[in-house]
Parts: C-alpha cells; sequence; structure tokens
C-alpha cells in the first residue's frame, strides 16, 4: 500500500504543477486544460524585408508568406497556441531562410482573427532566451 | 505534538479503506469537466468568437455523425446561444459536484446525457472515439460507482475494465495510423517537435531534443507504440494496475512533453487512467484476501459473465 500512496503522490504532484497550475508555478502555462478548437488559431505573415507599411504591395525583389501552425505534420493533435506561444512562433521564423531561398525579416503574428501586436514587426522586439520554437530544424 | 495531532487527522481521514486516491481522481475529473464548462463560457458568450453552429457544421460537413443524429443536429443549429449554455451548464454544475463528491451518481448521468451526444455528433472519426469515448467512460464511473464509498459493483467494474480495455485499442489503433511503430516516424515527429510543439517547460524540450539526438533514437520512438501496446493487452490480466501505472507514466510524459499538441486529450488520457487506476487499487486492497486466478480462468469468468448477461462470473 505504501508504495502506491508514493506513486499516487507523485502522480498527483506532477498533474497539479503540470497540467492544473503550471503558469503559477513558472512553467509554461496554456489553455490546455479542458480547451479545445483552438487549433488555426495562430499563424503568421511574413516578408522578406523589414517594411514598416504593410499595406503596400511588395516590390518584385520583396516575397512574402502566410504560414498556418503548424507547418511540420502533425503527431498528435494539431498543436494549439496562447496569444504567447504565438508570440514566440512568429519569432521564431525571424531571420530563418524559407523553403525558397529568402531569409524572412519581417513577421507579423495573427491570432483569432485578429493582428494582437498591429503592424509590429516581431522580429524587432527583444527574443526569448532559448527561443520555444526552433524552424528549420533537419534542414 | 502538532506533528502528532497532524498526523491524527490525515489517519483519520486518509485511509486506504475509504479509497481516499478515488476521490483524489474524482477532484481532477470534476476539474477537467469544469475546465472544459469555463473554456466554452469563454469562447461562446465572453469573447463570443467562436460559434457552436459553426463548430456543429464542421462534424456534419465531415460526414462524422451517423444520417438519424446529423437531422438532431440540423434542428438544433438555429438554437445555438440555448444549446451552447446549455452545454456549458451541463459541464460546469455535474463538474463541480464531481469534483466536491456531491450526488456523484446524478452528476454522472447529467454529464453522461451531454457527452453521449458529442461522442455521437463525430461517431465516425476513430480520434474522436477515443478521445469522447475517455470523458463518456468517466461519466459511467460516476453513474456506477456509489456516492458514499469507493467501493463498486464487481461485475461492473468488470465491463469498466474492457470498456478501458477498449478505449486503449483505439488508442493504440490512432497512434499505428500516425505511424508511431515505424522508425520513419522519428524524422517527422521531432521535427515538430523542434518546430511547432511546446511542453510543460522549455528546458524539457531542449532535453528531449538532446537526448533524441543519438542513433537509438528512432528505435525508442517506434518502441513506445510497441510497450503500449503490450500494456493496453496486460490490462485484461490481473497485473492490470501494474500496466495501468505504466501506461499513466507515458501519459503524463506525453502531456509534459507535446502539451500543446496532445491538447485537451492528453489530459483526459492522464483523468481517466488515474481515476482507472486508483479505482483499479482500491478494489485489489479490498479483495487482497481473495484467491488470485489464472488469465485462464479470467477469461472463462469474463466469457460466462458476457454469455449470462451479468448474471453470473
Amino acid at each position: 500500500m505504501k508504495k502506491w500512496n508514493i506513486f499516487f503522490g507523485l502522480a498527483t504532484v506532477l498533474i497539479v504543477t503540470t497540467e492544473v497550475l503550471p503558469g503559477a508555478l513558472g512553467l509554461f502555462s496554456i489553455t490546455q486544460w479542458g480547451g479545445m478548437y483552438t487549433d488555426g488559431w495562430c499563424s503568421v505573415f511574413t516578408r522578406s524585408n523589414p517594411l514598416q507599411d504593410l499595406g503596400r504591395t511588395p516590390t518584385p525583389e520583396e516575397t512574402d508568406e502566410h504560414f498556418q501552425a503548424p507547418t511540420t505534420r502533425v503527431v498528435w493533435s494539431a498543436p494549439m497556441h496562447t496569444l504567447e506561444s504565438c508570440f514566440a512562433w512568429s519569432q521564431s521564423w525571424c531571420e530563418k531562410s524559407h523553403r525558397d531561398g529568402w531569409r524572412i525579416y519581417h513577421s507579423q503574428p495573427y491570432y483569432r482573427q485578429s493582428y494582437p501586436f498591429g503592424e509590429q514587426n516581431v522580429c524587432d522586439l527583444p527574443r526569448l532566451d532559448p527561443p520555444w520554437f526552433i524552424q528549420n530544424f533537419n534542414k | 505534538m502538532v506533528y502528532s495531532k497532524l498526523q491524527q487527522i490525515v489517519k483519520s481521514y486518509w485511509h486506504p479503506d475509504k479509497g481516499s486516491w478515488v476521490y483524489v481522481a474524482a477532484f481532477f475529473a470534476g476539474l477537467f469537466f469544469m475546465g472544459a464548462g469555463t473554456f466554452k463560457l469563454y469562447n461562446y458568450f465572453i469573447l463570443a468568437d467562436q460559434s457552436l453552429a459553426g463548430h456543429f457544421q464542421y462534424w456534419l460537413d465531415s460526414g462524422w455523425p451517423p444520417d438519424w443524429y446529423a437531422h438532431v443536429m440540423r434542428f438544433f443549429q438555429p438554437y445555438e446561444k440555448p444549446v451552447a449554455a446549455m452545454a456549458i451548464l451541463l459541464q460546469l454544475i455535474p463538474g463541480f459536484m464531481i469534483m466536491t463528491n456531491m450526488k456523484t451518481r446524478v452528476a454522472g448521468l447529467l454529464l453522461f446525457s451531454l457527452q453521449i451526444q458529442v461522442f455521437l455528433g463525430v461517431l465516425k472519426h476513430t480520434n474522436f472515439n477515443e478521445f469522447v469515448g475517455c470523458s463518456v467512460w468517466i461519466c459511467l464511473f460516476y453513474v456506477f460507482k456509489p456516492q458514499t464509498k469507493a467501493d463498486m459493483n464487481r461485475q461492473m467494474w468488470k465491463v469498466m475494465i474492457f470498456l478501458f480495455f477498449v478505449l486503449n485499442c483505439i488508442l493504440v489503433y490512432n497512434r499505428h495510423n500516425y505511424q508511431d511503430h515505424m522508425l520513419l516516424s522519428y524524422t517527422y515527429q521531432r521535427e515538430q517537435l523542434a518546430s511547432d510543439i511546446m511542453g510543460t517547460s522549455v528546458h524539457l524540450k531542449y532535453f528531449v531534443l538532446w537526448a533524441t539526438q543519438w542513433s537509438w533514437a528512432p528505435y525508442a520512438f517506434a518502441s513506445m507504440w510497441y510497450f503500449r501496446l503490450a500494456l493496453t493487452f496486460l490490462l485484461l490480466t490481473r497485473w492490470r494496475q501494474y500496466a495501468a501505472a505504466a501506461l499513466l507514466v507515458t501519459y503524463v510524459s506525453n502531456v509534459m512533453i507535446w502539451m500543446n499538441g496532445t491538447t485537451s486529450q492528453g489530459v483526459l488520457w492522464v483523468i481517466i487512467t488515474f481515476v482507472f487506476l486508483t479505482h483499479e487499487q482500491h478494489v485489489q486492497y479490498l479483495d487482497r484476501g481473495k484467491p488470485r486466478r489464472t488469465i485462464v480462468q479470467q477469461c472463462k469468468d469474463f466469457y460466462r459473465f458476457v454469455i449470462t448477461r451479468g448474471k453470473e462470473a
């Protein structure tokens, strides 16, 4: 009985710290406890140069592309995002090479049908260290 | 003095005979449904950028409900807000009741009335069969478990064990569809882990990426599926509590590493396994004096139980 008490105690501590209250304990927090229908909420608009005027039509030398999260093959369910993880995911694209060879210098997250950071280029904002997401991992 | 007093209080409330861990599991199960209800409240009414009718339409367009139930869903689509409010109440209230061990059989029945409809709405999707099936199992568990005792009718518990086994089989089947059992899955799984997945802690993610860079890693990835398959079949034997404990470790690890990828489905697997394991351990504690039977005997008993429709085991 004692060994089961220890096992259940450890399981309880793990469930509380990593699933019920991760945010309160300084771990990554996401609305995953009982949350659903959150895939497809985060995407990112990228551009090959750090433009301020996003409304302007790109010149032939400039390229832009919209990435919908996830960009990799789904392993479990399509990963969901909170606003902060969407911001981190958007930042993870900064200065990465696009598959067509151009580099991304402008990244703008789009979350739940709105631009939470306006026209701000998240590549200009302080980076999270270590970064949560790593793009072009196998390349 | 204070320590011994504290020890006395704990001992008076925390006793294996009372199935204390079963109530801890109930707390988590209730909390999960309250979380699901709160999440819907936020999406459908507070932020209101999601629509229940839209979700119904997605299920209908995907061809998931059976034809007769599709008519029911179409009938309720125009009454989106009242139906959404009802769904929220049917998760929040019973969730609170289960969490606080208050009229849990009534709570289980109320929750079942909602979850079985979700189950029908996504009937033809095996991922949802597994996911929503877990929530239906939890509802049935609280319907059949007496509120004041952690105990349950042994024959009914056998049925619940078999249903839990079926759910794990569906999970193994679904993971087979994601090619978990093949070495080639390693590359794309690791790539998604790096690019799109966030776990409990960023440092845990970096540790997993570091630990899986060696040549044996693909074998470790693929072997997990076979390990899970073996544990699933062990659920039908007298070692089921050890199998369920090992499964719980895999489910908790999954959530910790793949948190935003396993979503609430991963959490539900943790909850259902915790509910199952705490109850199974409690049953084994109560039946500790009874002679143990072989697997063949157990299979025969189960066969007899099925053909006599539960009258004899």
